[in-house]
């Protein structure tokens, strides 16, 4: 099992948590220096991002009978005060260890805030990077205990990690439960299937409109306005992933007025080519094979359709998406 | 003198407090009265030490370039779109129950969760209800506009329909309970609601920044008069009552009268009455005239018409309901009707060449301003004062 998955399980124990009452109130927050998301725990109300590193993109969330928000991220260098009052109003903290150890520090100094104020926290990452050093006290002060992860390195506050029980994080019971609430609350489309003692493949349909992210001003108030997963005027579209494992994705790209098997698709150093491209009277439906996103890279799939395929009248959107990812 | 308003540093509370603001108003640009009004709260509040965030209940469109401007004022503005049935019961009756919207209580649930507000100030009595999302360690401002109760009397007392909001005095007493504290924006409100025997009124009127000085006119043009409004039935009703009488004298006034805004299109097609229709800017219209007129004949709520003017160096005449609430600072006339205000005009400006008071006129309007600036300071140390000790 790779630590690249990390980052599912995780999402599918904290989403757990909310969802059990099981957190002291307050709100759940991920400490990070990448652009990520947990859609899991995303879909169960607010939360936030503190960030150790510039952001630069603008990512949303859906509001019930109203335009889309942005996602709150705060840059911690930016704004100190707000990132310690989320942390010390936080239900849990999560904290995805960087590799970059400058980083690793200012985020092992932002956790220790956390724990000051009693907030249970969750460290996790693959176990080879060298960002661990600099928790090493924190993991000390706070008696922070390892929980069963697979190839992956965790540490949990006391209470989290009673509460995982013998399977530890890759528990697929528990994951099983929570899937089927949350199909049942209509909260999210994901299905799971159970491949193996702690395997699992999930299908993950989720709102386009929590993956867009823009990189300019203008465009994120065109997203705010229209409340759909825009591309720019230019055809270009940065998605932000689900999870950091490697995944199948299907997009179903619309308003585009050309063929788009030619687009330049990107993701961190990775160039990628479509697997498929079915064009329908819903619109293009985009199939890609996307590796696991590198450590300490944001996960962004960047698109660049041709442009004779975006209209001169309006914009082109991402109007379903759809994850197949195995924890294997 | 007035002290020094006590503020909310954030180096007091380790970061700045914050306050959620709910309106229905298109606050950008803000060009009507109740939008400005929100601003005014909007810069008190900044000015003591609040980051303000905006819950906007989307009832005047929502579009990118609003979401810039709004993005520039605010910390955080969520949108939700309007979903209030607001029926109207027989007898022009609107039950605050049928008027507020519950889809807004999620949105602002989750803001807070995420912002944590320590004040949540909202605009109109049938917003009253989204205070009961908060807890009792958050403030509770509920911004009145007008006193809604039995208002549809004010109109069928002038022959006319009634518009808009019109509430028993029972809901709205329910409504004005659910706030720690209910501003009123005239005195005369305040003193009515206080009346209804309500402890948690604080008036606070509503001055506009001061946009120039009064200065003496350019000598180039006619001595100009001027009326801006939009086209509401008691701005048509007044215009048509005021031009009326002016007329029924028989012998045309010898000064032009500009008119412009909405009511335009209401408005009699008269000799020396110069129609501009809708200005985008608000100089535009008041470099164009000389002295301001709001001729009202009833009305309810905030005169914005009158205090105005008085923000871009005009003095104004207007009749009693116009200066309603103003009353006690007012130093400029005041006429009974537009009948007292039409025999003044007469005779002070109907002899062309003959003495002008304008001089005048912008003396007793410059200090009528330094009486509003000192008495909305003193009500905005009375708030501050009131916020401080609940903060």
């Amino acid at each position: 099992m790779t630590a690249t998955v990390v980052d599912v399980w995780v999402d599918l124990f904290a989403a757990s948590l909310v969802r059990g009452g099981m957190l002291r109130a307050g709100l759940p927050v991920v400490l990070t220096d990448t652009l990520r998301l947990l859609p899991l725990l995303d879909s169960q109300g607010p939360m936030a991002w503190i960030h150790t590193s510039p952001v630069g993109y603008r990512d949303h969330v859906p509001v019930a009978q109203g335009q889309p928000t942005t996602r709150l991220r705060v840059e911690a260098a930016a704004e100190p005060a707000e990132a310690a009052r989320l942390l010390r109003r936080a239900s849990v903290c999560l904290v995805a260890v960087p590799p970059d150890r400058g980083r690793a520090a200012r985020m092992a100094a932002l956790a220790a805030q956390a724990l000051q104020s009693r907030v249970a926290l969750l460290l996790f990452s693959s176990p080879d990077v060298a960002g661990w050093a600099a928790f090493e006290p924190l993991i000390r002060q706070g008696a922070l205990q390892p929980v069963e992860a697979g190839a992956a390195r965790v540490l949990a506050s006391a209470q989290l990690a009673g509460s995982l029980g013998e399977a530890g994080l890759h528990d697929a019971e528990r994951a099983l439960r929570l899937t089927e609430q949350l199909t049942r609350a209509r909260q999210v489309d994901i299905h799971l299937q159970r491949l193996g003692d702690r395997q699992l493949r999930l299908r993950l349909r989720t709102d386009p409109l929590r993956l867009i992210a823009a990189g300019a001003e203008t465009l994120a108030h065109h997203i705010a306005h229209e409340g759909r997963a825009l591309f720019n005027s230019r055809g270009l579209g940065s998605l932000l992933l689900p999870w950091g494992a490697p995944s199948a994705a299907r997009l179903l790209l619309r308003n585009v007025r050309a063929r788009i098997d030619g687009s330049e698709i990107a993701l961190g150093p990775h160039t990628l080519a479509p697997t498929a491209v079915d064009y329908t009277e819903h619109g293009a439906f985009l199939r890609l094979a996307l590796p696991a996103v590198l450590p300490g890279r944001d996960a962004l799939l960047h698109l660049s359709l041709p442009r004779e395929a975006v209209p001169g009248d309006g914009f082109c959107d991402i109007g379903a998406a759809e994850f197949t990812v195995e924890t294997a | 003198m007035n002290s020094p308003h006590p503020s909310f540093s954030p180096s007091s509370l380790g970061s700045a407090p914050r306050c959620l603001v709910v309106s229905f108003n298109r606050l950008m640009p803000a060009d009507q009265g109740n939008a400005r009004r929100i601003m005014q709260m909007v810069r008190l509040y900044k000015s003591q030490g609040f980051e303000v965030d905006l819950l906007y209940h989307n009832e005047e469109g929502f579009d990118p370039a609003l979401s810039h401007a709004l993005a520039a004022e605010f910390g955080r503005v969520n949108v939700v779109r309007s979903r209030a049935p607001k029926h109207i019961q027989p007898g022009h009756v609107c039950r605050i129950v049928d008027w507020y919207d519950r889809g807004l209580e999620a949105a602002a649930r989750d803001m807070h969760q995420l912002r944590g507000y320590s004040v949540v100030h909202v605009n109109y009595v049938w917003y009253a209800p989204l205070l009961d999302q908060f807890g009792s360690d958050v403030v509770k401002v509920l911004d009145t506009h007008d006193v809604f109760g039995e208002r549809r009397a004010k109109y069928t007392a002038a022959g006319m329909k009634p518009q808009w909001f019109s509430t028993t005095y029972a809901d709205e007493d329910s409504a004005l309970r659910r706030a720690d504290a209910a501003l009123a924006i005239q005195k005369e409100e305040a003193a009515e609601l206080a009346a209804r025997g309500h402890r948690n009124i604080l008036y606070l009127p509503y001055v506009e920044p001061c946009v120039r000085p009064f200065e003496r006119r350019d000598g180039g043009r006619p001595l100009t008069f001027g009326y801006l409004g939009s086209g509401n039935d008691w701005n048509i009703l007044s215009m048509a009552d005021f031009l009326g009488r002016l007329q029924a004298r028989g012998v045309p006034f010898p000064h032009p009268i500009v008119v412009a805004g909405g009511v335009c299109r209401h408005v009699r097609e008269m000799a020396g009455v110069i129609k501009l229709g809708f200005v985008q800017e608000l100089h535009t219209f008041y470099d164009a005239i000389d002295i301001a007129l709001n001729p009202m004949v009833g009305g309810t709520g905030l005169k914005i018409k009158t205090v105005e003017p008085l923000s871009y160096g005009r003095p104004v005449l207007t009749t009693l309901p116009g200066a309603q609430g103003l009353t006690h600072l007012w130093g400029l006339p005041v006429f009974e009707d537009n009948a007292g205000l039409t025999d003044y005009l007469v005779n002070e400006f109907g002899r062309p060449g003959g003495p002008s008071p304008l001089e005048a006129l912008c003396e007793q309007a410059a200090s009528t301003r330094v009486a509003l600036d000192d008495e909305y300071a003193n009500q905005v140390n009375r708030l501050s004062i009131w916020l401080a000790s609940r903060v």
